[in-house]
């Protein structure tokens, strides 16, 4: 062996010993981080001896927690999310398969499981983020689109077991302990604190100071209780609805959605039973969800009944909603009897506010998960290279975001260039502190184009 | 005083819709094993043994280790058979199946019906027959 080797690998040795040495020594880890580790590999990995599902079947972390058409389409057809289509004992009436692909939506049996073929209803996935902020009600927990998601308690720790008895089972006798198993307590534990974990953990405190002027004035219609009156039941474009001062925390209202004319899955001659919400038999009530959240994770309403923000915006001004028990509420409180009247430039601008709030939590979360990226050591690359992926896929929800809506084009710019270099960093392993300072830098500049403070 | 207004209008929206207060999805109770509901069984529910069974007034007694209770069967009960343990799918019941000497967990009914089982979940001693209309 020449002499030359011996001495460059004693070399190496001597400096990855001097490097270890001077590491300081890490602490214990945290068992809430550990509990959210658990409950992540879990979401992601855990299909419960059932059909191959997890919960990221549906709630797809790529798609931020929910699911839309155009991803669909893009998954293979052993994709777990089809097993109606290939398990034979799956078949018949556990999903429909044509609407699932066309629309995205989902079969759930909300009103009981004695008449599969005509007692069903079609849901689109609602992202978990935000969860933190957005289930407490003064009457308990809501989870779901209806608010009565989850069996027991109702609360969201024990959402994952009516999920996996509706969603993960391999027949459709829903036996425990053949068909499925059903979460352990510790599973259940870890699935909430991940859950919990995600997103937004607190709720806005509007107005932001933003620097687009039909953001901005999108922002004054949101707020004016006269006119756009949108704070009323999304306060702080949050889930929660505060009336004269009462906090009615996540609430539930009818605001005619299934009311809505010429509804996509009505166009394609499927027979959809009308979803009666809330209960059994429902009362026709659906759950406040937070719109900070919105922009990027259409389509909209509890039946994927809109595909684009500026559509919903548009719904709060039609007449299946001003004809709504929430819509006529609204309206006789009005001096004119109006309950939400808006001219198009104003729901755009509307929409314009609610797209650079997503950009900017987008923005918030990718900074969250540059900076856990840049305190890692060493050693840790593969966890640095999976923070960096997601911090990089924020990044670009911002800027497909914000320019949908055609707003402001030079923070699209920069996000390009945060993606460029967190794409970029994910490839290095030494320096790489310095290089996510870097992404983190340009990151600052997107909100400094987006609001005054870039603190706010 | 408008605001006033708003919030009696939006607190009866939010409150007096039927069953506004029965927030834990109940679909999918019905295949949960019995002493198995998350948050309930071990905390709120009732497990015990069926006492006594008073049909003209829809009463059960049952029997626990702290001592016997009396249990209302409205219409708006649902009765599950928790076949699971014979590994045979659970089907609805009805007031009839409710037998002395099956064991039961129940959740009562908030507020003033707070003697009114919400659900009841029956396990028979032995696998019974498969009753198809009953599913």
């Amino acid at each position: 062996m020449p002499k030359g080797n011996s001495f460059l690998r004693a070399g190496v040795a001597l400096f990855a010993l001097i490097s270890l040495s001077a590491c300081p020594p890490r602490p214990p880890p945290d068992p809430q981080a550990v509990l959210i580790a658990k409950g992540r590999e879990i979401f992601f990995n855990e299909t419960f001896n059932g059909n191959g599902r997890t919960c990221g079947t549906c709630h797809r972390e790529e798609r931020n927690f929910t699911l839309d058409a155009s991803f669909i389409a893009t998954l293979p057809d052993n994709d777990p999310l089809f097993v109606a289509e290939f398990v034979p004992a799956l078949k018949d009436n556990f999903e429909n398969p044509r609407l699932m692909r066309a629309f995205g939506l989902i079969l759930e049996n909300l009103d009981g499981f004695d008449d599969l073929p005509n007692k069903f209803v079609m849901r689109g996935v609602p992202h978990v983020l935000g969860l933190r902020t957005s289930v407490d009600s003064n009457q308990g927990p809501r989870t779901g689109w209806s608010g009565d998601g989850a069996p027991g308690d109702g609360r969201l720790r024990s959402f994952a077991v009516g999920a996996v008895i509706q969603h993960f089972t391999r027949t459709l006798n829903r036996i425990p302990g053949v068909d499925f198993r059903l979460p352990t307590e510790e599973e259940l534990d870890a699935l909430e604190a991940f859950q919990l974990s995600l997103g937004r953990q607190q709720d806005l405190t509007l107005p932001l100071k933003l620097k687009n002027p039909v953001a901005k004035r999108g922002q004054e219609i949101f707020l004016d209780d006269s006119l756009g009156k949108c704070n009323l039941c999304h306060v702080n474009a949050g889930a929660t609805a505060n009336f004269g001062g009462a906090s009615l925390g996540n609430a539930n209202f009818n605001t005619g959605v299934e009311n809505l004319p010429d509804q996509p899955l009505d166009m394609i001659g499927e027979r959809v039973p009308p979803d009666d919400g809330f209960g059994r038999p429902g009362d026709g009530t659906f759950n406040i969800p937070p719109l900070v959240e919105a922009a990027d994770t259409g389509p909209f309403f509890h039946n994927n009944a809109i595909e684009t923000i500026e559509g919903a915006v548009a719904f709060y001004d039609g007449e299946a909603f001003n004809n709504s028990p929430a819509g006529r509420a609204l309206a006789r409180l009005d001096p004119e009897g109006n309950s939400i009247e808006l001219d198009g430039t104003q729901i755009v601008a509307i929409a314009a506010f609610l797209r650079t709030i997503n950009a900017l939590e987008n923005i918030r979360q990718s900074m969250a998960l540059l900076t856990e990226a840049a305190g890692l050591g060493f050693f840790e690359h593969e966890r640095a290279v999976e923070l960096l992926r997601r911090a990089s896929k924020e990044a670009d929800d911002a800027a497909r975001v914000l320019a949908g809506g055609g707003l402001s084009p030079r923070a699209v710019r920069h996000l390009d260039a945060v993606r460029r270099l967190a794409y970029d960093v994910a490839a290095v392993r030494f320096g790489r502190r310095d290089s996510i300072r870097r992404v983190i830098a340009e990151e600052e500049k997107v909100r400094a184009e987006l609001v005054e403070d870039s603190g706010a | 005083m408008m605001r006033a207004y708003l919030t009696k209008i939006v607190v009866l929206l939010a409150l007096l819709s039927p069953g506004a207060l029965a927030l834990g999805q109940q679909q999918t109770e019905r295949y949960i094993p019995l002493g198995q509901s998350p948050g309930l069984s071990g905390k709120v529910t009732l497990i015990g043994e069926i006492a006594a069974v008073d049909a003209p007034s829809r009463r059960l007694t049952v029997a626990t280790p702290q001592g016997a209770r009396s249990v209302k069967v409205s219409d708006r009960t649902s009765i599950w058979i928790d076949r699971s343990l014979y590994r045979k799918t659970n089907l609805t019941g009805r007031f009839d199946d409710l037998k002395t000497g099956n064991k039961v967990e129940v959740l009562f009914a908030e507020g003033a019906d707070r003697q009114v089982a919400r659900w009841i979940k029956m396990q028979p001693p032995e696998p019974p027959g498969d009753s198809p209309a009953r599913r």
